[in-house]
């Protein structure tokens, strides 16, 4: 017992040290097997409650090391890659908010509260508004901690979304039909990013401008740095998007046509992202209207992007 | 966002008969479900799908009313076990199964329903959006009056909520022009009251 309780200690202070360890994956993986072998232990001890906590401090590291992922995915323009950390860590964060809490002693020890604060912050910035939907008859699913198929009123016992020996219940789908597949612009599952073909390589091309997402992070030092989003709606003159083509997306993000919505006016309300950097320093921050760190050439400039501090 | 924005109100002659003497209704089952004072109906069908179909949600929202209702709330769903089909769309609404509730049961089902909407999505529940067909049977007046609700889900117990308690203590209405005139004044009644606190 006073092993487990040193090894519990251990693996604590492994989470809290978060925010300034240098990362190391044999200290990442050496923490990763005393979980496993504490969870092991609880489960043959019968222990479900210990068992589940160290389900918990599992979710807690996986989901610190895939915040730092996407943070560092980011800052490699490798944007794709984040936004699926991102939502992977929104996913855990939804189910250890229900089994864990977020706010460990009261002081976000964990930085679970820095998480479920920034990852949608940075989901904001991205410009994925629309996802692939598919629709599906679902005829059979199993349960994940007994393999029994789901039944309303014969059911196994266990709840989805519940921990039983140290593994989250879900509802496995072994029989479905696929009915339809369109789009929508709140999806469950945001992996569903539609990219466009290049019809002479016939390669799919990430075609996105990523210049909001990039300017927040380039000035972020760490992942676990602060910093904040305000999304407003600001005025703007018309004549400032001449760039824009009348069968465009008018500017003011309709979804109609620029030549059907504002293209005759004097000003438009334009979405326009405030960020702020507690700890920045404005001599530094690059301009707002920044280019260059787009991919090829950007459909539009960044101008919809300030910082205040 | 206004109440018509978010709850379309309208009355049906779907009863509690009419769902039951459905065809796919075995006569066992059909016994089981004459008990019942709230009822899981179906969807009829989705696109070019005809069949009797739930939300996903179905299963995970009859258990936990099930574990948490208390005795006079007795709960089933509209089909045999081996003929449940589930929709399934990739869209960020919690879309709860269509229910058709007596007026007696109806505020402790309503009070489920928020209860299972917290715990469903916690802290997401600022931004999520749920929606849902609530069908209220007053067999005092033979009013049957069905609620589509497609809104913020902190907002569910604030319109739908609302509906049913006017039903419930508002012994006078009779009809459906009665009840959304109710309903409208009592929304400005507690917007008001709000506002002076």
């Amino acid at each position: 017992m006073a092993d487990n309780q040193d090894k519990l200690k251990r693996i604590d202070q492994h989470l809290r040290s978060i925010t300034n360890r240098v990362p190391d994956n044999d200290l990442d993986n050496a923490a990763s097997q005393l979980l496993r072998d504490l969870k092991d232990d609880a489960v043959q001890e019968g222990d479900q409650d210990f068992a589940k906590q160290m389900w918990c401090l599992d979710a807690v590291k996986e989901c610190q090391n895939g915040f730092i992922k996407a943070f560092n995915d980011m800052k490699r323009r490798h944007f794709f890659g984040a936004w699926i950390s991102l939502a992977r860590c929104e996913n855990i964060l939804a189910n250890l908010e229900r089994h864990f809490g977020l706010d460990v002693d009261g002081s976000d020890a964990y930085r679970l509260v820095h998480i479920a604060k920034c990852a949608p912050q940075f989901q904001r910035l991205y410009p994925y508004k629309q996802f692939f939907s598919a629709g599906f008859i679902v005829q059979e699913v199993a349960c994940s901690i007994c393999g029994q198929e789901l039944s309303l009123r014969d059911s196994c016992g266990h709840v989805v979304g519940e921990i039983y020996s140290g593994e989250l219940c879900g509802g496995e789908i072994r029989k479905a039909d696929l009915l339809e597949v369109s789009f929508v612009e709140n999806p469950r599952f945001k992996h569903a990013v539609p990219f466009v073909n290049n019809s002479v390589t016939g390669k799919s091309e990430d075609h996105y401008n990523y210049a909001s997402v990039h300017y927040a992070v380039e000035n972020l030092t760490s992942p676990f740095a602060a910093w904040d989003l305000i999304v407003h709606k600001r005025q703007r003159l018309v004549s400032d998007f001449n760039y824009v083509g009348r069968n465009d997306p008018c500017p003011c993000g309709s979804g109609d046509k620029f030549k059907k919505c504002c293209m005759r006016k004097k000003y438009l309300l334009r979405q326009h992202y405030d960020i702020g950097f507690p700890d920045g320093n404005p001599e530094h921050l690059p301009p707002i209207v920044d280019n260059a760190i787009v991919r090829g050439k950007p459909r539009y400039p960044l101008d919809n992007v300030g910082a205040s501090l | 966002m206004t109440q018509d924005q978010l709850v379309q109100i309208s009355a049906t002659d779907e009863s509690f008969d009419y769902w039951i003497g459905r065809d796919y209704v075995s006569a066992e089952l059909r016994e089981r479900l004459s008990e019942a004072n709230v009822l899981f109906t179906p969807y009829p069908g989705y696109l070019e799908y005809e069949g009797p179909l739930f939300p996903i949600e179905t299963s995970e929202f009859f258990r936990y009313l099930q574990g948490n209702a208390g005795d006079g709330v007795i709960a089933d769903v509209c089909i045999e076990d081996e003929d449940l089909e589930y929709l399934s769309l990739n869209h960020d609404v919690l879309e709860l199964p269509n229910v058709l509730v007596k007026l007696l049961v109806a505020p402790m089902l309503v009070n489920l329903i928020c209860g299972y909407i917290l715990y469903r999505l916690g802290s997401r529940i600022k931004d999520a959006s749920v929606e849902q067909e609530l069908t209220i049977e007053d067999s005092r007046t033979g009013l049957r009056l069905k609620t589509k609700y497609k809104g913020p889900a902190s907002k569910y117990d604030e319109f739908v909520g609302s509906i049913v308690r006017l039903l419930k203590d508002g012994d006078d209405l009779r009809t459906l022009a009665e009840l959304e005139d109710a309903a409208h004044e009592e929304r400005i009644t507690r917007l008001s009251e709000r506002r002076k606190r």
